[in-house]
């Protein structure tokens, strides 16, 4: 009987938590045609403040974590690139939205960004590199901020506490309860919440005048990525673009496929938002494309890189794919990174990197007195390089040289 | 108890046992083979040697645990091998030692394939100095380390060479606050110990 009467209650919940069969995304079949979604901003009703117990949890432990982060010794502390990321997010969500957030850099070699339930975002490094412009840009930071202005945080803890507390329940009553039952029902959640943020966050970029299909973009850049990673792994890349039922976001294509519609009429990269990225960046370069060579991920950073380059071209660019050549240092590769860091310093603007790359390439390729010069022209530029101490041996006797 | 019992005891009994050899003290003065190969060390002060390798031809050693001083010692890595035991080839690659590479790529195997082993590690290059020990030339290397797992700042300090077209390396990671300055002078008396 009491078996009866707890299975009753279980069905009464299943809305709570939803089975998986109609959260696995199938995305090589086409999707029937549906009308585009389109949310609009609504009006500001000031910064969210902890309501109830619950909240006033998630703001204390938000507080604790955001002490932590701008303490932490992975922080990227530039007021300059952190004014510059605030000044887009201020743009994009209005200065009423923006007055209590607070931006943190962090140097994670990652693409993600993440935003406190206090009002603290936190912007990984690994976006910054994958980023074409402001404008892509503006769309990642809205999105977080459509979690925020959600109180999505809320939504999902709360969520969680029904889900256990139901568990529990359940397991008293003496009903066999299967855990995954209710971790999938979390997960289906949270990639409904991740889809209502795209669409507030595209609403965010047609209001403020960015483009609209700036995250359509970014997100188809970040396919090719992936897919590239996979080929360049020996993995089927199709893998990849699905959204399973584990999965806490929606697949990448599902994400690109949905937002098109939102995107409005304003389309369309435009160069002074490249260049303002790219020029706020710069001073960082070395480190980000540094972190990025150390994951060991050849095609992945050869397409991101082949990728925004080709949107506008730029000596830091081309400078980090001869690196890329070089560094793995196949016998064509030679040929490719000294093509590619020759393009770079024929380009105004080219860092001086870019010589002693070529230099070290064309030493391997025996042209040493070319080689030589080109390290003579890196060191003059840069007599405190980290590895000054190595190459000035090399260059000690030779003659003024023009490269 | 049966034969077939005391078979199974035997066999669950090794079974428990950890894969990886046990941890032991290495005794100070006295020269020390790493990873199986013609390098040795000798170690200044008493040092654990952890049994489990990081690789075939690495060994890990510490003082006080490896979160405060992480000794990492490479011996005899061939043109074409990884540094490090390869967990996750699919996922997370090694890069492959190549012997013509110049004395700054040395760091650039090295940092990447530490970058593998230590889970969000970023790592900053800070200066690079022309070396030779024991017939072994190369550099050493200096750099500083975040992890995503506790955020402390590391320093990190690395004999980076090659000797007969194969890589070695005597590098330690420790905290740049109070153990780094602390455990160089052991790292320093590793690195002068070097023979072969």
């Amino acid at each position: 009987m009491i078996r009866r009467a707890a299975l009753g209650l279980l069905l009464a919940l299943a809305p709570v938590c939803p089975m998986p069969a109609a959260a696995a995304v199938e995305e090589s079949r086409p999707a029937p045609e549906a009308a585009p979604e389109i949310v609009v901003v609504g009006p500001w009703q000031g910064i969210p403040r902890p309501v109830g117990r619950d909240e006033e949890g998630l703001w204390a432990e938000a507080d604790e974590m955001e002490r932590r982060i701008a303490s932490s010794a992975r922080r990227l502390k530039d007021k300059a690139l952190e004014a510059h990321v605030r000044g887009v997010l201020c743009r994009t969500v209005g200065d009423e939205r923006c007055r209590d957030v607070r931006v943190y850099l962090m140097r994670v070699p990652l693409f993600n960004a993440t935003m406190l339930p206090n009002g603290a975002m936190e912007v990984w490094t690994g976006l910054l590199f994958r980023t074409a412009s402001d404008d892509e840009l503006a769309a990642v930071l809205g999105h977080e901020f459509a979690h925020f202005e959600r109180r999505h945080s809320l939504a999902g803890y709360q969520r969680a506490r029904r889900n256990t507390d139901a568990a529990v329940w359940l397991s008293m009553l003496g009903v066999p309860v299967v855990p995954e039952m209710f971790i999938i029902g979390w997960f289906g959640f949270s990639r409904e919440q991740e889809r209502e943020a795209d669409l507030l966050g595209a609403a965010y970029l047609r209001q403020s005048g960015w483009p609209g299909d700036a995250a359509a973009r970014l997100w188809q850049r970040l396919i090719g990525e992936a897919r590239a990673t996979a080929t360049g792994r020996g993995r089927n890349p199709d893998r990849l673009l699905k959204s399973g039922i584990f999965d806490t976001h929606p697949g990448m294509r599902e994400r690109a496929t949905y937002l098109a519609p939102a995107a409005g009429a304003n389309q369309g990269i435009r160069p002074e938002s490249v260049v303002s990225l790219r020029t706020a960046l710069r001073p960082h370069w070395g480190d980000l494309l540094s972190d990025q060579l150390g994951r060991n991920d050849f095609s992945g950073t050869d397409f991101i890189l082949e990728q925004l380059n080709a949107i506008l071209p730029d000596p830091d660019l081309l400078y980090a794919r001869g690196e890329l050549y070089r560094r793995r240092g196949h016998p064509r590769d030679l040929e490719t990174a000294a093509t590619l860091f020759t393009a770079a310093l024929a380009m105004p603007g080219a860092r001086p990197e870019t010589a002693r790359g070529l230099g070290l390439v064309e030493l391997r390729m025996g042209k040493r007195e070319s080689g030589l010069c080109h390290l003579a022209a890196y060191l003059g530029a840069r007599p405190d390089a980290p590895d000054a101490a190595v190459l000035a041996p090399l260059v000690k006797d030779m003659p003024p040289c023009q490269p | 108890m049966s034969a077939v019992t005391r078979l199974a005891a035997v066999a669950a009994l090794l079974l428990a046992a950890p894969a990886a050899g046990s941890n032991r003290l290495v005794p100070p003065g006295t020269p020390v083979t790493v990873a199986r190969s013609a390098m040795k060390v000798t170690p200044p002060v008493e040092m654990n040697r952890l049994g489990a390798r990081p690789g075939r031809q690495a060994e890990l050693w510490t003082l006080d645990g490896l979160p405060l001083n992480r000794f990492l010692l490479v011996a005899g890595v061939a043109a074409g091998q990884p540094m490090l035991r390869e967990r996750d080839r699919k996922d997370r690659p090694l890069p492959r030692f190549d012997p013509a590479v110049d004395a700054t790529g040395l760091f650039d195997f090295f940092s990447q394939s530490l970058t593998a082993e230590i889970p969000g590690v970023t790592i900053t290059l800070v200066a690079l100095e022309p070396a030779e020990r024991g017939g072994c030339s190369g550099v050493i290397a200096s750099w500083r380390a975040v992890t995503t797992e506790d955020e402390v700042e590391r320093s990190g300090r690395a004999l980076l060479c090659i000797r007969n077209a194969q890589f070695h390396a005597v590098s330690l990671l420790a905290p740049s606050l109070h153990y780094f300055e602390r455990d160089r002078p052991v790292w320093q008396a590793l690195v002068d110990s070097v023979r072969f």
